[in-house]
């Protein structure tokens, strides 16, 4: 491949590079430089595009179909601090929660998800967050992996951040209807970690139980 | 009263959580108006009902949603005839803009300047996160059209946006 044919297939498609693009990458440091320049400016398109939706939205088109009765919404517990390791019970560990366990297994089947790098913008984290009644009390890492799937039989944000203490997977399932209380579950030599959020619940997986925690008391119901 | 099982009223339900935004979103940046956009998503949604078939595994599924969506925003401007500006030439409205030292379009406005016909494949790549070749099955055209028209916007896009340090080139490089 030469560097015409790859700047014309990176232009289509910056974010998803084929075989013969990365290879061509690795080889040609001004045609390395012109991929991450593409995914910067992806970012930038990516984040411009995030206009706010109308609150409630789905509610209303479930409501719309017959698929959901009309309800007051519980106001939210907005004053709690969420889950500092020091403000709550010492996890008990479990090797029975069926979330958790279906959170290890697919992060287990994914490991493409920690050698891919999406051009992820510094405010996503924040903003995907925000949509859960959460906030980031400071800057935890960088988010290389960004996609949705099913999880559980619901469907869940799955985002890779990049920390201090090595890659935490985190599943965001915004519309979680189960009430969930903390669970942590240690299988196959990871740790999943499930917590409430203002709305719906987050899980976090990560090699280590500190990994997982380095990020869990970064995180505030808002 | 029909009754519908619940695994597959549980699915649509988990499913219009999941998308409802990104659609939003999508029909957003098609017609610029967030009312138009949301009575279109309800829209979407109510004929994505209609056809329900719960084995479209979660990929194909997203790409059928925004399918729908493209074609009831495409539907209604047919039918409310709605004034639209005509479809500029990509070439003349980047050699307008890029000629003017004065222009330093932000992402929004730039692409809203972009023609329908390269706007909209690159919403449903980037927020849609289809494939070309599933953006090509959606369009009736083929991946190698779709490639050239998602080229052509993000070309278009830098050289409306300028000379700004995220789309200037890097110095003296060798091609190969």
């Amino acid at each position: 491949m030469n560097c015409i044919d790859f700047r014309r297939l990176v232009l289509a498609n910056p974010r998803q590079p084929g075989a013969m693009e990365r290879a061509h990458a690795e080889e040609c440091a001004a045609c390395r430089q012109y991929l991450e320049k593409q995914r910067e400016f992806d970012a930038e398109l990516f984040g411009a595009l995030q206009v706010p939706p109308p609150d409630g939205l789905a509610d209303r088109i479930l409501v719309a179909r017959g698929l959901r009765t009309r309800r007051w919404v519980m106001p939210m517990a907005a004053a709690l601090v969420m889950t500092v390791g020091v403000a709550m019970v010492w996890p008990r560990l479990s090797a029975g929660d069926p979330l958790g366990r279906e959170a290890i297994a697919h992060v287990a089947h994914e490991p493409q998800a920690f050698t891919t790098s999406h051009a992820v913008p510094g405010n996503f984290l924040p903003a995907v967050m925000a949509e859960q009644g959460v906030s980031v009390a400071k800057a935890i890492g960088q988010v290389t992996y960004a996609t949705v799937c099913p999880l559980a039989g619901k469907v869940a944000r799955h985002l890779v951040v990049r920390t201090a203490a090595g890659p935490v997977t985190l599943f965001l399932f915004a519309e979680d209807p189960n009430p969930r209380t903390r669970t942590v579950t240690e299988r196959d030599g990871m740790t999943a970690i499930t917590i409430p959020a203002a709305k719906g619940s987050i899980t976090l997986v990560a090699a280590s139980i500190e990994a997982a925690m380095a990020i869990e008391k970064s995180l505030r119901k808002v | 009263m029909v009754m519908f099982a619940p695994s597959r009223r549980a699915r649509f339900e988990t499913v219009v959580r999941a998308y409802a935004n990104d659609v939003f979103r999508y029909l957003y940046w098609l017609c610029r108006d967030r009312n138009l956009a949301e009575d279109l998503s309800q829209e979407t949604f109510a004929r994505a009902w209609a056809a329900w078939e719960d084995q479209r595994d979660e990929k194909a599924l997203k790409a059928w949603l925004f399918t729908i969506a493209r074609n009831e925003h495409a539907r209604t401007y047919e039918r409310k005839r709605i004034d639209m500006e005509p479809e500029a030439d990509l070439d003349q409205i980047v050699s307008r803009t890029a000629t003017d030292p004065a222009v330093g379009l932000d992402v929004r406005r730039a692409l809203a300047m972009l023609p329908e016909t390269y706007r909209e494949p690159l919403l449903l790549q980037v927020l849609g996160g289809l494939s070309s070749a599933e953006i090509a099955a959606s369009h009736e055209s083929t991946e190698e059209a779709v490639n050239m028209r998602l080229s052509r916007a993000r070309r278009a896009l830098r050289d409306m946006l300028g000379d700004s340090p995220l789309t200037r080139a890097p110095r003296k490089e060798v091609l190969r």
